[in-house]
């Protein structure tokens, strides 16, 4: 068998009007070299003259009876498959979804299915946002929530629209839901590509300094099973008071202090068993005693990925620093969680 | 295990990208090959005489030529679709659709054409005429089969099987909540199995009809790869580098340990029956064909080592000779082994 580096793969979310098409052309308009491939949902004017576009129905399929983590995206998983029968393979695939998309199926899909694991490698998910009309949405809409919860980048298009106290505003409003994303405020999503494609948010690899051995991890439904593995971890000021209850936000919990793995691996099974449904992205770096490397982990819904990564360095102090990103989180309940599995 | 990779060759050729399918003229004169740049190949089995010709702007997803004229069907990725007559490929008609062409059959007597793009189904006559179209269906069609008799037809697609009588026109749908990504229909007609992605076999008995069907788990991934042999004995199913054999003697496998057939080091991506015959081929990832008979229970014969992933086998309708074609353009004709 030939090995085959995996296809890199961008996930443009947003609502309608809010700069995806425009970002969309942007990059497939650059110098970059690139055979890139687009599926879309949604009629956009894509100019494209040696990509390839692709309609396609967005399907949600549901896979293992019901199962959260298993909700997938079909129509990707039989047009990628298809795009993948020539020799001459694309170098990158952009995914536009529509205005109303949950992001999850989508990045579920690239987790869940063997085949597609194999061959495509998710990138990141890059969320416009409409800096003009955004608040209209953003209370009524669970959608507009989840696509700025689920993003790794965030492009707060139109800002010649309003004025900068607002701006700050609604950034903050932005940062309340997912503060470890990156924000760029932008105009008809002018900036870098590089910003925005190959930005590898989903690979562990991105913050080791060097591949470790792994212990891998996908938790399914309770079982501990091998799996690949990704992640991407921002570090930065971790906001000490945010408790939403019903709200999509954020918890950041930064802790000194060993870990033992059992109870560890007990408590993130319990977790992501009973709280895993609310929880749209995780990722962090935990101390595990007797461990000279740091622990890295990501998960989405009920799919948790993690190994180990670089040694901590000498005198480096050792910390424990979890992002969580979802509904009705508790942040009482998170902390006293990562707290009991202390040595 | 007797190495016959010599002995059968006939011929080996060329196609500039990955092989997308390969089907033969009625009457067993030529084999098509076509590729994902829009090529086809005509390769003259008598001559060995061989042809390619640009047929479409786009990659080829599917081809289908009819058993019973010397006919073929090609869908491309720009959505068009073309029937073109053999061995000059005239056209005879075409057409465009609002998505891909993704599954395409003709039925075993020749006289229709059924082919999928997205939800809807379209029949057409022995000249690419519209007889009807069917687009009522819950998502995109995967997988599209007919029964022997050539009067009615099988598809599948997440979450239901149709089955369509065509003179009647009556349709019956059977809910099952799962992606479906395969279909057979067995030679006897009695059972229509469809692969899932939820690594199972699903089988629906005759009388087709609500809670009258099973399904097989255990499968360590995705089942694509289903084939009959031609008396409905032995179902074969790709199982990652085995075969997984479920026996069938007019009832469905119910309690039965099925037989693995072990031989391939790579996963299996094609396998197919012998029609009228007993013989089984399959394929793997690194390029590998073996020949089986399942009743012996082993690896019969080695068949060939192509370059790259064997990614289309086809019998002839005569039996006597068998093309696989790779991701890396190779086709090689053989002669059966039996």
């Amino acid at each position: 068998m030939n090995v085959k580096n995996p296809i890199p793969v961008t996930v443009l979310t947003g609502f309608l009007g809010s700069g995806k098409t425009t970002l969309l052309n942007k990059i497939l308009s650059e110098n970059h070299g690139k055979k890139i491939a687009v599926i879309e949902n949604e009629f956009g004017e894509i100019g494209v003259d040696n990509d390839l576009v692709v309609q396609a129905d967005e399907e949600i399929f549901e896979m293992n009876n019901g199962c959260i983590c298993c909700t997938v995206r079909g129509d990707l998983i039989r047009i990628l498959n298809q795009l993948l029968r020539r020799k001459d393979r694309f170098d990158y695939i952009l995914i536009e979804t529509t205005g109303l998309a949950d992001p999850s199926p989508v990045i579920q899909t690239f987790f869940t299915d063997d085949d597609l694991r194999e061959e495509f490698s998710l990138d990141g998910i890059i969320t416009t946002v409409d800096a003009k009309h955004v608040l209209l949405h953003l209370n009524s809409s669970p959608e507009c929530k989840e696509q700025i919860a689920f993003a790794d980048v965030i492009l707060l298009n139109k800002t010649d629209l309003v004025s900068a106290s607002e701006l700050d505003e609604l950034e903050a409003k932005i940062r309340a839901i997912n503060y470890q994303a990156t924000v760029y405020r932008t105009q008809y999503s002018q900036l870098d590509i590089d910003k925005v494609i190959g930005i590898k948010s989903f690979d562990l690899d991105r913050i080791g300094e060097e591949q470790t051995q792994a212990f891998q991890f996908k938790v399914h439904g309770g079982a501990l099973s091998p799996a690949t593995t990704s992640f991407t971890f921002k570090p930065g000021i971790v906001p000490q008071h945010h408790h939403h209850d019903s709200e999509v936000g954020s918890v950041g919990i930064e802790m000194e202090g060993a870990l033992d793995l059992k109870k560890l691996n007990m408590w993130i099974s319990w977790l992501l068993q009973h709280r895993g449904q609310d929880i749209y992205r995780m990722k962090g770096i935990f101390n595990i005693a007797n461990n000279e490397e740091r622990f890295v982990f990501q998960g989405v819904h009920m799919l948790f990925d993690a190994r180990a990564d670089r040694a901590w360095k000498p005198g480096e102090t050792r910390f424990n620093r979890v992002v969580f990103i979802g509904k009705k989180l508790n942040r009482e309940e998170l902390n006293n969680g990562i707290k009991m599995c202390l040595v | 295990m007797e190495e016959l990779e010599n002995e059968l060759e006939i011929l080996k050729t060329n196609l500039p990208d990955y092989v997308t399918a390969l089907a033969w003229s009625a009457d067993d004169a030529m084999l098509m090959a076509s590729d994902a740049s829009g090529n086809v190949a005509l390769i003259q089995v008598g001559t060995q005489q061989v042809q390619i010709e640009k047929v479409c702007k786009d990659s080829i997803l599917t081809m289908s030529a009819s058993n019973e004229q010397n006919v073929v069907f090609l869908s491309s990725q720009d959505s068009t679709w073309k029937l073109l007559e053999l061995p000059g490929l005239s056209l005879i008609a075409e057409g465009k659709t609002n998505a891909w062409i993704e599954q395409a059959h003709w039925s075993p007597d020749g006289q229709h054409l059924v082919f999928s793009y997205g939800k809807t189904l379209e029949l057409r006559n022995r000249k690419g005429e519209l007889m009807h179209t069917y687009s009522e269906h819950d998502s995109t069609l995967t997988g599209l089969c007919w029964r022997y008799d050539s009067k009615a037809f099988a598809t599948c697609c997440y979450g239901s099987l149709s089955i369509y009588e065509i003179h009647a026109q009556a349709k019956r749908k059977l809910p099952w909540k799962t992606s479906l990504i395969s279909l057979e229909w067995s030679p006897d007609g009695k059972f229509i199995i469809a692969g899932t992605q939820d690594n199972a076999v699903h089988i629906w008995n005759a009388p087709f009809r609500e809670n009258n069907d099973s399904e097989m788990s255990g499968y360590p991934a995705k089942v694509k790869c289903l084939s009959f042999d031609s008396k409905s004995k032995f179902l074969a199913t790709n199982c990652l580098s085995d075969v997984v054999l479920w026996k069938f003697s007019g009832k469905p496998p119910h309690g039965q340990k099925p037989v693995e057939l072990k031989g391939h080091a790579s996963p299996i991506r094609q396998l197919k029956f012998q029609p009228n015959g007993k013989l089984l081929i399959t394929g793997d990832a690194l390029g590998f064909l073996l020949f089986w008979i399942p009743d012996l229970k082993r690896e019969l014969y080695s068949g060939a080592r192509l370059k790259g992933e064997i990614s289309a086998i086809q019998w002839s309708n005569n039996t006597l000779y068998v093309a696989a074609a790779t991701s890396e353009g190779e086709i090689v004709l053989m002669e059966s082994p039996e």
